[in-house]
């Protein structure tokens, strides 16, 4: 079994072979010196490294060297360190194995494992740590390595936050350093960091997710995670946010916006952000300040995130790998994880996702879209956000004048960006029902799991009517969901509509300390390019509104509704501490944002609280939780005529309509939530795999040289690749979440920008001009984002085949030698050749 | 994870504004049409997946907006593209004289071996033609390349046009990598390890 040491050995023998001062006579003390290394470098690539002005005495700056150019030059991750060839004299065998052998896999003609020869992908290190550890077995197979379990204490094992032993399968290299998977964190929302989806830190050796700005709104943690966190454990339908927003915010918006961490998938570690944050939970907050219902006028033009901090996290992400779910702390710290992990991930499609291409702005611009869509998003069948509605008066509803006004936030400023960031240009455009493009249908089994996607639910009846007004500020949008019919239906066909709904949308700001300002009312303020609102600071009382809403019939209802018939509606809100208490004459749902809360509440009348209190993953309930000083919560209310539907479809502007039209059930959308409780399920896996990849590890230390060891390396084999399909999953996953939001937000911004693009030139103002120059870039960089992500898919795809074929190459070595090995055994020469070796075997060990 | 596809072809679809260029590919990728006229906006893409010769293909196809305006964005995709259609309305004369312009276009600014085909748009508009389908026929040979009338409202040739777009892309990679089979790939390097593996196992023996 040793044979494919002993392979690798001369292999790097006659690579070193005339090398000043090198003599490889094993694959331990002959490498500590660092020349061994430079020498195989420098064998391949006399471009890289200087041999000639390098001396055996430099120990730690051979090595150095050498794993810097290993790294950056071809790809390979340090797996060592070279202080620790300068602290042990005898080196930890099993690194060197695997390092080498990676050096064997690039420069045999193959790149080494888990990556693209040359290519850093910083996702990959996972992948290649465990690939390397499997090829240690192989080669180690029959070494004792005494010298590493000896030195496990003394190499550089040793977390650089939590101070414990790092076994393999955690081994996270980052800047020199060494971390648990679990214990990279980014410094401000305390959100595992994924490869590609960090920067440094504001202080020297912290990093924080790449969506974090470095300014004073870094201070608002991560709420935006809690939009995500609620997503998982909702079925049902969630109201998407009526987040549309007319007038350009602020630059200065952009930073709150951008900080807003990708989402991250529910399923991500928990990490209770919330302490972290200064804010307040809402719930224990006394004050709400109930945000206008503008907010959704409010065009919240996200501006990009500095795209070098996109860059950043891949330039710094040389040796490491993705992390993992940290330990399981609550369910809070579960969603806020999930969240940022998703968050990061996403805007960094390029960074992400083991590809290192940075995507323009991805980062930062759209959090704040993906925010509200993910959120907004419906329902797992619905894919239009409601706050699309253009045309919420038209329906009939009087929303302004029936509203009573509830006191608004005033100032944007403070709003948490996410927050702005759900209501961008998207004023009147309609976010269509993202299908899901990269995807083709049937190749996964997850799929079957999912709900058919119930695209193109009727158009919208609100379609027809004022489709110019989704310019003008309304405070309520008010969207007329058909609610989809069950989703078991699987296709979603005008004919088969549900029973018209109505969707309700508010904002509330819920600061943390008590403002002076009371209650006014939002006054509307419609504007030409679009509604613009406010949000009055928090007061002290109850926020509530007013909704007098009709239900639009205009589809076709499956109950057999008339078409034509109007009802009315008439909904008290209450946003109470802790509770939100409606009253209502229609049956209705609730979905909170940001804490992705939906609350389903099936009532015919009368009036009903709804508590907001945590309870376990899955439950529908969260605490609306609110990390920073001030956040703004945006509770979208679906009334339903009759019984409720299990998905809602928001209704869609025309321009939307058309995009739902496309959005048939044979296209592949993943409703937010899927997502994120999938991206939760494989955190899960790959826990429990990580720790049976620990026990696995000290026993395969143990059993050196044992039988027990082949099974027991098959077993690790195994494992590898499992924990491998499991991380392609996820960065599929978070891939497709990307890719729908950004679908999400493209045909918003085309709608904006159509319209200023037909307006004769001599009407344009400045101001109109610019912004259309604005719009034109955010579209092309939309469509580039999502160019970047099918290229990112392909090169994954391309990548994953080749570390799959290595890994059964590796496989076939395995059993091979083992064959070989009992060949040996038999024949006199292979007895005496054995017997020959044994010697020099017993000095290597 | 499986696979969910064995390739990814890029396509771009160029031609003057109106032509039906957006049609096709909604037509193709959703199996819908719309009526209204909805001038695209720089550029675009959709996704569809097709089998072809038992491999899946994952077709991105680009859809550029036919306006001069949109010309610089529009042009800085041509280089990405594996397949190119050009696209001519049969009604509209200028919009087929334009395809010679296109062309130029591409070799400008495609890359060389780039697949090309010219389709003839609306065929389903007898009455209101303009171009004959044999004036097509003949300058798609003149210039070597495939032709097609499709009808994206109709739904004529639509899926071929976009399939054998697909398989000429697909041959032509194939022959490029049969022609990339040349003996000496890695072979050498690996011979030596051996031999002199298997050298000194020789020596040991000999031994």
């Amino acid at each position: 079994m040793a044979a494919s040491i002993k392979a690798l050995q001369q292999w790097c023998k006659i690579q070193c072979d005339g090398y000043r001062d090198v003599a490889i006579i094993n694959m331990t003390t002959s490498f500590r010196d660092g020349l061994a290394f430079c020498a195989l470098i420098h064998k391949h690539r006399p471009d890289l490294i200087d041999f000639d002005s390098l001396s055996k005495e430099n120990v730690y700056e051979n090595n150095s060297l050498a794993f810097r150019v290993a790294d950056e030059e071809l790809g390979i991750p340090a797996l060592l360190d070279a202080e620790d060839m300068v602290a042990l004299r005898v080196p930890d065998r099993l690194s060197i194995l695997t390092y080498v052998s990676q050096y064997y896999n690039y420069f045999h003609g193959r790149s080494p494992i888990g990556g693209m020869a040359g290519i850093k992908r910083p996702a990959e290190v996972s992948k290649e740590e465990p690939s390397g550890k499997k090829n240690q077995p192989v080669f180690a197979k029959k070494q004792v390595l005494v010298e590493s379990s000896n030195k496990k204490a003394s190499l550089s094992s040793t977390c650089a936050v939590c101070k414990n032993h790092v076994h393999l399968v955690q081994r996270h290299l980052v800047d020199g350093k060494l971390y648990h998977r679990n214990c990279f964190k980014c410094k401000e929302c305390s959100s595992i960091l994924l490869s590609g989806t960090y920067k440094p830190g504001p202080e020297a050796g912290t990093y924080i997710c790449s969506t974090h700005q470095n300014t004073q709104n870094s201070t608002k943690s991560p709420p935006f995670s809690a939009m995500f966190t609620g997503g998982g454990a909702h079925k049902s339908t969630p109201v998407s946010p009526k987040a549309a927003t007319v007038c350009l915010p602020p630059k200065t918006e952009s930073s709150p916006v951008s900080r807003f961490p990708t989402p991250t998938p529910l399923p991500v570690s928990t990490k209770p952000s919330d302490t972290n944050s200064t804010a307040k939970p809402w719930t224990s907050s006394a004050q709400k300040t109930q945000a206008a219902r503008e907010k959704f006028f409010q065009s919240g033009q996200p501006t990009a995130p500095d795209p070098s901090s996109n860059r950043g996290p891949s330039a710094g992400v040389t040796a490491e790998t993705p992390s993992r779910v940290t330990s399981p702390v609550s369910p809070d710290d579960r969603k806020d994880k999930a969240r940022s992990f998703l968050a990061k991930k996403i805007p960094l499609e390029g960074n992400a996702n083991n590809n290192n291409t940075s995507l323009s702005v991805a980062g930062g611009k759209t959090p704040e879209f993906q925010l509200n869509s993910r959120l907004g998003n419906k329902s797992p069948a619905s894919e239009v956000p409601s706050w699309r509605r253009d045309s919420p008066v038209s329906v009939g509803s009087r929303p302004v004048s029936s509203y009573e006004p509830s006191p608004q936030a005033e100032d944007s400023s403070n709003e948490p960006p996410w927050l702005k960031a759900t209501s961008p240009n998207r004023s009147s455009s309609l976010r269509t029902p993202v299908k899901t493009p990269a995807l083709s249908p049937g190749a996964k089994d997850w799929r079957s799991k999912l709900k058919p996607v119930l695209k193109g639910a009727s158009s919208k009846p609100t379609d027809a009517k004022d489709k110019g007004s989704s310019m003008s500020a309304s405070e309520i949008r008010k969207t007329d969901v058909p609610p989809k019919p069950s989703p078991s239906s699987g296709l979603l066909s005008p004919a088969s509509k549900p029973t018209s709904t109505s969707t309700f949308s508010t904002t509330i700001s819920i600061p943390a300390a008590p403002s002076p300002d009371k209650q006014t009312a939002p006054s509307p303020r419609p504007s030409p390019n679009g509604p613009s609102g406010q949000r009055t600071p928090g007061s002290s009382g109850p926020e509530f509104c007013w909704f007098s809403s009709s239900l639009s019939s205009m589809a076709p209802v499956q109950q057999g509704q008339g078409s034509g018939q109007v009802p009315l509606i008439n909904c008290l809100i209450q946003f109470l501490p802790e509770t939100l208490s409606i009253q209502c004459s229609s049956f209705f749902q609730v979905y909170v944002i940001p804490v992705g809360i939906f609350l389903y509440q099936n009532l015919s009348k009368g009036l009903t609280s709804i508590p907001f209190k945590k309870e376990s993953k899955g439950n529908t309930k969260y605490i609306l939780n609110t990390n920073s000083p001030k956040q703004t919560v945006t509770i979208n209310v679906n009334f339903y005529k009759g019984s409720p539907a299990k998905d809602v479809t928001s209704p869609e502007s025309k321009a939307q309509k058309k995009q739902s039209e496309v959005s048939h059930a044979k296209q592949d959308y993943i409703p937010q939530e899927e997502i994120l409780k999938e991206l939760e399920e494989i955190e899960d896996h790959l826990n429990d795999l990580e720790k049976k990849g620990i026990e696995m590890e000290k026993q395969l230390r143990s059993y050196e040289g044992e039988e027990e060891e082949d099974a027991l390396m098959v077993e690790w084999f195994n494992l590898i690749r499992t924990k491998q399909m499991y991380m392609r999953r996820e960065s599929e996953l978070v891939y497709i979440a990307k890719t729908q939001d950004l679908e999400e937000q493209q045909p918003g911004v085309e709608e904006e920008l159509r319209r200023l693009l037909e307006k004769p030139e001599h009407r344009k103002t400045p101001a109109d001009k610019k912004r259309e120059e604005e719009l034109m870039n955010k579209l092309v960089e939309i469509v580039n984002d999502r160019n970047a992500i099918i290229d990112g898919l392909d090169e994954d795809r391309l990548r994953e085949r080749e570390e799959d074929q290595q890994l059964n190459e590796m496989m076939q070595k395995f059993d091979l030698k083992k064959d070989k090995g009992e060949k040996k055994k038999m024949s006199p020469f292979a007895k005496l050749f054995k017997k020959k070796d044994k010697p020099k075997e017993i000095m290597e060990e | 994870m499986a696979k969910t596809y064995d390739y990814l072809f890029k396509l771009l679809l160029i031609g003057d504004s109106g032509v039906g260029k957006t049609c096709l590919l909604f037509r193709f990728s959703e199996d819908a049409f719309n009526t209204t006229f909805i001038s695209t906006i720089g550029i675009d893409f959709k996704i569809r997946t097709i089998e072809l010769d038992g491999k899946k293909i994952k077709l991105q196809i680009w859809d550029t907006a036919g306006q001069e305006r949109f010309r610089t964005i529009t042009t800085a995709y041509y280089r990405g593209a594996m397949g190119i259609m050009l696209v001519y309305d049969i009604t509209n004369e200028k919009s087929f004289e334009n395809i010679k312009n296109w062309i130029r276009n591409i070799e400008e600014h495609a890359s060389s071996d780039v697949e090309r085909m010219i389709l003839g748009n609306k065929c389903d508009m007898n009455d209101k033609r303009q171009v004959s389908k044999e004036r097509g026929e003949k300058l798609a040979i003149d210039y070597g390349i495939k032709f097609l009338e499709t009808s994206a409202k109709s739904s004529i040739n639509v899926e071929e046009a976009f399939f054998t777009l697909a398989r000429d892309i697909m041959t032509r990679l194939n022959r490029k990598m049969n022609d990339n089979t040349a003996p000496g790939g890695g072979g050498p390097v690996k011979i030596t390890e051996n031999r002199s593996k298997k050298s000194s196992f020789f020596r040991c023996t000999l031994l």
